[in-house]
């Protein structure tokens, strides 16, 4: 098992895609793989092989999915302590998660719904937030989501996640392709949101392809290549950043061509590399 | 204030309840949202998540199924129960107590449905579970002239009603299927004899009895004879070491 902290870029594991980076050679190579600790980390067998073989080969990065942090339900901890013996066996550095809500009344819903953007979800979050950095002895690191409709809010979305950085002492998770979908979807100007955004708490980004359905919405679904406004968008806020580690997410619809995956994460690392040769010269 | 606080946590509370029940039941009720059509998109998104998680733990039976069922048989699971597995691949498991309280099998026109969801979902088990620790194993170690041999560890025995997994499937006929993770870490099974059903259930009395002692539990309980019943396991444990689900340890002193 190799790990120490992430940079470069990466890309997400799926089953899918396992042979592909079982022999991937040198040729843009991801410099690490994200999983969901969800969906492995009770598995033996065969799956529990597979993960360590990929585990042998790079570094391992997890990115949740059920810790509900903006439910009203309370904190389980028992799930909890199962994630962050996984962490410490890969010896994950920081927890990230999702800003968002996918449990109510111990129902669980295996999907992302967004928070209402109000100062009563601000200090419901903080709080949560507080003892679940405390229990797991690490920084969450939370991503702002894509979302499709707006819930009665008293804020906008960015005042929210402005106010949760600030408030929660927790990093941020920029997902690039989320903010291309919210400002499309919502009718804003995604550079306008990037400017403001609390950069200074982003250590990590996720770049994605998404799917438009209407004229009107596109649905985040990572089965798309990345298209070309997000890249712009990714070279537009990388200057304003330190060095963060960035992930192409891709969960279904993978290419019949291995080569158009690799030329994805080809192109992000040509932005990172002039990105890092600016800051050089700077 | 306090109360003005308190007042607005339940509203929230309230909406995102809604929000969220809307997702499992498709009904719009009480929620609270500035594009109701856009809704939609997330009652289908939670959809496909459920349907891909079923059709993956339960491909037989979605084949046997025509889609109108199928679809019914998804709406309804999401809608009626309480989903409990926080890990996605667990969350299967559950279809079958739904469908065992809703008489599923009798609304679709397919009596052994059931059946054939345990059988599925063993195979599943069988083949994710997580692996024992050596402890966790050495509870499955038995002694069987003067040799070490440990069973399985990871198999489930599903006693059906029914034929459900042959060309003769759905044939009313009690069926017996020992599923286990094969040597190649895959989910196996085969359909066993009663008497060898027999073996299985009872395989945690052979485990801490040791074989002789088991055999005479057995003849006692079952009255056939010490003869038929030696010859009996004889046949048992030499068919499961072939398949290696039965294997001699090999202790390192």
């Amino acid at each position: 098992m190799m790990n120490c902290p992430l940079s470069g870029v990466g890309l997400g594991f799926r089953r899918d895609i396992a042979d592909l980076l079982l022999n991937w050679g040198d040729e843009n190579r991801p410099d690490f793989v994200e999983l969901a600790p969800e969906n492995w980390m009770s598995l033996g067998g065969a799956s529990k092989v597979l993960l360590e073989k990929v585990a042998a080969q790079y570094p391992i990065t997890t990115h949740g999915l059920s810790l509900s942090i903006g439910s009203p339900d309370a904190i389980d901890f028992g799930f909890l302590a199962q994630v962050k013996d996984f962490l410490d066996r890969f010896q994950i550095e920081h927890y990230t998660e999702h800003l968002s809500f996918s449990q109510c009344n111990n129902v669980h819903l295996y999907d992302l719904l967004p928070v209402a953007f109000t100062n009563n979800a601000v200090d419901h979050v903080a709080e949560k937030v507080a003892r679940v950095q405390d229990f797991m002895k690490r920084e969450l690191i939370l991503e702002n989501i894509s979302y499709y409709t707006n819930v009665p809010s008293e804020m906008s979305e960015l005042e929210f996640i402005t106010k949760i950085a600030e408030k929660c002492g927790c990093g941020l998770l920029l997902d690039v392709n989320n903010v291309y979908v919210n400002a499309f979807n919502h009718s804003y100007d995604p550079y306008a949101f990037l400017n403001a955004f609390p950069l200074d708490k982003v250590k990590y980004i996720h770049m994605a392809g998404h799917t438009k359905v209407s004229e009107d919405l596109i649905i985040d679904t990572h089965g798309e290549e990345i298209i070309q406004p997000v890249y712009d968008l990714l070279k537009f806020v990388l200057p304003k950043l330190s060095r963060v580690p960035i992930l192409l997410e891709r969960d279904f619809n993978f290419p019949e061509n291995p080569e158009d995956l690799k030329r994805e994460l080809e192109q992000l690392n040509r932005i990172e590399s002039e990105f890092i040769k600016q800051n050089h010269h700077a | 204030m306090r109360k003005k606080v308190e007042a607005q946590r339940e509203d929230l509370e309230v909406n995102m309840n809604a929000f969220f029940n809307f997702c499992l039941e498709g009904k719009l009720g009480e929620v609270a949202v500035q594009d109701v059509s856009r809704i939609w998109n997330y009652r289908r998104l939670v959809f496909t998540v459920f349907e891909d998680a079923l059709s993956t733990a339960y491909p037989i039976t979605k084949s046997i199924m025509n889609k109108a069922n199928w679809i019914d048989l998804v709406t309804g699971f999401m809608k009626e129960n309480r989903h409990a597995e926080k890990e996605l691949w667990k969350m299967p498991v559950e279809l079958i107590g739904y469908c065992e309280e809703f008489n599923i099998a009798e609304k679709t026109g397919i009596p052994y449905l059931t059946d054939l969801l345990r059988f599925e979902w063993a195979e599943t088990i069988v083949f994710c579970e997580k692996d024992f620790s050596d402890e966790e194993v050495e509870r499955f170690v038995f002694q069987y002239k003067g040799q070490p041999f440990r069973f399985g560890p990871h198999f489930r025995l599903v006693d059906s009603k029914w034929e459900i997994h042959t060309s003769e499937r759905g044939k009313l006929r009690p069926t017996f299927y020992f599923v286990y993770r094969n040597a190649d870490l895959q989910a196996s099974y085969l359909i066993i004899p009663p008497i060898y059903a027999y073996i299985v259930q009872n395989i945690e009395i052979l485990l801490e009895e040791g074989v002789e002692k088991f055999l005479k539990i057995v003849e006692f309980s079952t009255q056939v004879t010490e003869s038929e019943l030696r010859k009996v396991w004889e046949q048992f444990f030499s068919s499961f070491c072939h398949l290696e689900i039965i294997k001699q340890v090999n202790r390192v002193e």
